[in-house]
């Protein structure tokens, strides 16, 4: 089990606080340690197009399988799953394939979800009241 | 009152408002940021001396 804190970014009128993770990401030759937003509210795992190449995955990531992601303006944007290795320090330390469906976007993001990510968990609590979120493996 | 002492949070506020939109690779400590950039490509010989990450814009709420 770990407890985390949530991450304060900068803005400019409002406090925000957001529940991100440090994710190693393995993807054939190339390791990346990113920062990724637990989102309980995706479907699935999403990485942008930008983190991607962070991982020498141009164009080519479109023979994975194709799929639709639609976020809240309901735009279904084409998709391309691709199955990585991830690890977290401390609580996953051997290696876990998940699926990631590869979008672009303006924004760059990567989001880990339900499918994929929240079923390697026994438990991912929210606990808003005090800046913490806990994962029990 | 009593203090809540577990009230605390990852400030990053400070170390990445100048990014907004950019690249970063912060130090594995969330401390510094080693290297920015506009185009991820370009920070790809820090890419395994920290944490790669895209500042978000700071004008707006973000919900994906």
């Amino acid at each position: 089990m770990m407890i985390y804190h949530y991450s304060k970014l900068p803005h400019a009128t409002i406090d925000i606080l957001r529940p991100y993770i440090d994710i190693t990401i393995h993807y054939k030759t190339r390791t990346n340690t990113i920062k990724a937003l637990i989102d309980s509210g995706a479907d699935s795992c999403i990485i942008t197009s930008g983190y991607a190449k962070s991982l020498m995955i141009y164009d080519d990531y479109k023979i994975g399988e194709k799929t639709k992601v639609a976020g809240i303006d309901g735009i279904g944007d084409d998709a391309y799953s691709i199955n990585f290795e991830i690890e977290i320090k401390d609580l996953l330390t051997s290696k876990k394939i998940i699926e990631m469906k590869i979008l672009k976007s303006k924004q760059e993001f990567i989001l880990p979800g339900q499918n994929g990510f929240f079923n390697l968990f026994t438990e991912i609590k929210f606990r808003k009241n005090i800046n913490e979120f806990e994962i029990v493996l | 009152m009593q203090k809540n002492e577990k009230n605390k949070y990852i400030d990053l506020s400070e170390i990445l408002k100048d990014y907004s939109e950019k690249w970063v690779v912060l130090t594995y400590d969330n401390k510094k940021v080693l290297k920015s950039s506009k185009n991820v490509e370009d920070l790809k010989d820090y890419y395994d001396k920290g944490i790669l990450f895209f500042v978000p814009n700071q004008n707006f709420s973000f919900c994906p």
